[in-house]
């Protein structure tokens, strides 16, 4: 009880008893989430702005005469006539490792009814991106787990790659395998002890998703044991357009603080299509003159300036990254539409899943010759590297040697081979969801392909040999991985050690 | 030129023609105004009034305080507020006091966009949201 009256007591002596001073505005309009205030003359761009029973705004429209704000957060209480405060300071949400493992609205307060969250820091949801000079080359890899990403359109820690295509076609799956792969490896790397070791904490942005969808896929996280390492922040289909224009910026102000504290984390936007219709939107009815598709004039600098924000630090700045995984939602295959071709040319490389290539069963669907990773083999490790370095050759050959070989009944043997070998690839890239696979084995599964360790292997059984060999590789085969999991490398020793366990296993496989 | 930017620019000069040497708002000059308004059958005269409107409201703000009191209204209250407020703006202010329980005790004063606080119910607020 006496702490009790001494905490009142501290805060009633901390209190300052001067006469304030406030900026005040009336509101006049109010619709959809946007209020046009009279008044403010002192408010400033992206100054949070106070209504009454405490709910916030954004002041995003200076005119004349009038300041347009988006509201956050439910706005029936409020009335035209209503008193609207200025703060001083810019919106921020709370940031920390406090907030692994929650669920949270745009403005950073938890929605998942596991109390309140007790983060000791926040930042400001809109900030300048790092400039030129405390930035670094992405080297470092930042593994999938998915095959057909790492070997053809490798991602670094630090880089912008965009997952595009169009509606059910695997574009969630590939970020969720992303970030229970990410919880894999954190879990291997924090047991082995490893001081060398970084883990990778994940942020995925649900934007005017269905409620169902994110519960879906928070269960799928917390399944897989993965939850530990993510936030998820939440601005539903059912929420205002505000909150789904700022939840992206909200989630990248959290990922940020792991980059600016020396440490790895991976933002997944999905997706950045529904955040731009929730922005056209606000922009409407805020007046704004509208462009193409009615979308805003500076709707590429609210992708460009998020994006942005995502970047590999030298050692001077705490060698921390952030790396984006930007999905965007295509219309009957498109990629030439206007917000796909602004983010296409933000960010740093592409996957993109092809409809057709899903439907026949090729999952996931990666479209070989559309897809592609701006910072290339640098993000690979170097085992990886020499296994993998001509698949997408092979791969887009054997696309390209399959679309002719239609027509022709007699083939040469050289193409006969490129035509097995692709087909091989294929069978072997095709991947169940939720179950990423190790770099290492996926080094040892790619060199067995690249020396002939399949090719006796009918290509309809290539599925199950991958299977058979991947569950020899974690009991038999241990110690060839192993040797590559700690050194990254293929060396003369590993080679003899991996033959001699795909041997082995070969003659185990029917 | 678009029509609006024209009636704004025109709300402009007719509030210039509505003020006395102190800048305030003549009731009779805004009266004659809108007579002579009526009179001209200008095209768009509800776009002219609107925004001669908004113009009237918002130039009366400048100089018209509305102060919010805990307490009765005394005369040297008034005159203590109206002479601190125009020693701070710098030019003849008009008052309007209002008696507001819910501010339990102080004084709130809005005079243009800002408003100056200091009542027990303000300081109560603060302490609420310092226990949040």
């Amino acid at each position: 009880m006496s702490s009790i009256t001494d905490l009142i007591r501290k805060e009633i002596e901390n209190l300052s008893t001067d006469a304030t001073r406030t900026n005040v505005g009336t509101i006049t309009t109010l619709a959809d989430g946007v209020a046009k205030v009279e008044g403010l003359s002192k408010v400033m761009f992206n100054e949070m702005v106070e209504f009454p029973n405490n709910i916030l705004g954004i002041a995003l429209n200076l005119e004349e005469d009038s300041v347009g704000c988006v509201l956050l957060g439910d706005t029936s209480s409020l009335k035209e006539g209503d008193e609207v405060r200025t703060t001083g300071k810019l919106l921020s949400v709370p940031v920390g490792k406090e907030m692994l493992g929650r669920v949270v609205d745009a403005v950073g307060s938890p929605i998942d009814d596991k109390g309140a969250i007790n983060a000791e820091q926040s930042s400001p949801v809109e900030k300048i991106a790092p400039g030129i000079i405390p930035r670094k080359s992405v080297d470092q890899p930042l593994q999938t787990g998915i095959m057909a990403v790492d070997s053809m359109v490798p991602i670094g820690r630090g880089q912008r790659e965009l997952i595009i295509g169009d509606r059910s076609t695997g574009k969630t799956t590939i970020a969720i395998d992303t970030i229970i792969n990410q919880a894999k490896i954190n879990k291997q790397g924090e047991k082995s002890g490893d001081p060398d070791f970084r883990a990778v904490y994940c942020i995925y942005v649900a934007v005017g998703q269905k409620n169902s969808n994110i519960a879906r896929t928070i269960k799928i996280l917390e399944e897989a044991g993965a939850l530990e390492y993510v936030i998820i922040v939440s601005a539903p289909a059912a929420d205002n357009p505000a909150n789904q224009y700022l939840a992206p910026y909200s989630g990248c102000a959290m990922g940020e603080w792991f980059m600016e504290n020396g440490m790895d984390a991976l933002i997944v936007y999905d997706d950045l299509s529904k955040h731009a219709v929730a922005y056209r939107q606000i922009s409407l009815i805020l007046k704004r003159p509208s462009g193409r598709e009615a979308y805003p004039g500076d709707v590429f600098y609210l992708h460009s300036r998020l994006l942005e924000r995502s970047a590999r630090l030298n050692e001077h700045s705490g060698n921390g990254s952030l790396t984006a995984l930007p999905i965007i939602e295509t219309q009957m295959g498109d990629v030439s539409g206007y917000i796909p071709t602004n983010v296409i040319s933000i960010t740093d490389g592409q996957i993109f899943l092809e409809t057709d290539l899903f439907n026949k069963g090729i999952r996931p669907a990666v479209s070989v010759g559309l897809s592609v990773s701006r910072v290339g083999s640098a993000a690979q490790i170097k085992a990886y590297k020499k296994v993998a370095g001509k698949v997408k050759l092979e791969l887009a050959q054997f696309r390209e040697l399959a679309a002719f070989s239609q027509f022709e009944s007699d083939l040469d043997a050289s193409t006969k081979a490129r035509l097995d070998r692709g087909a091989r690839i294929v069978e072997m890239f095709k991947q169940g969801a939720y179950s990423p696979i190790p770099v290492e084995v996926q080094t040892a599964i790619m060199w067995g392909i690249q020396n002939d360790f399949f090719d006796s292997i009918s290509v309809q059984d290539i599925g199950r040999a991958v299977q058979s060999l991947k569950e020899y590789l974690s009991t038999q085969g241990k110690e060839a991985c192993e040797e590559i999991y700690s050194t990254g490398k293929l060396e003369d020793s590993t080679v003899q050690k991996l033959r001699v366990a795909l041997d082995d296993w070969k003659r185990t496989f029917a | 030129m678009p029509a609006s930017s024209k009636h704004k620019t025109l709300a402009k000069s007719l509030l210039g023609l509505s003020l006395d040497e102190h800048g305030h708002i003549v009731e009779s000059k805004v009266k004659e105004i809108l007579s002579s308004l009526k009179d001209s059958k200008i095209s768009g005269l509800r776009s002219l009034l609107r925004y001669f409107y908004t113009e009237v409201r918002l130039h009366e703000y400048t100089y018209h305080a509305i102060a919010e009191i805990g307490c009765k209204d005394d005369p040297s209250i008034t005159n203590s507020i109206i002479q601190k407020l125009e020693a701070s703006v710098g030019k003849n202010i008009r008052l309007t006091i209002t008696e507001n329980p819910k501010i339990i005790s102080g004084c709130r004063i809005r005079l243009k966009d800002d408003v100056y606080e200091d009542t027990v119910s303000n300081r109560l607020h603060k302490l609420e949201k310092s226990f949040h």
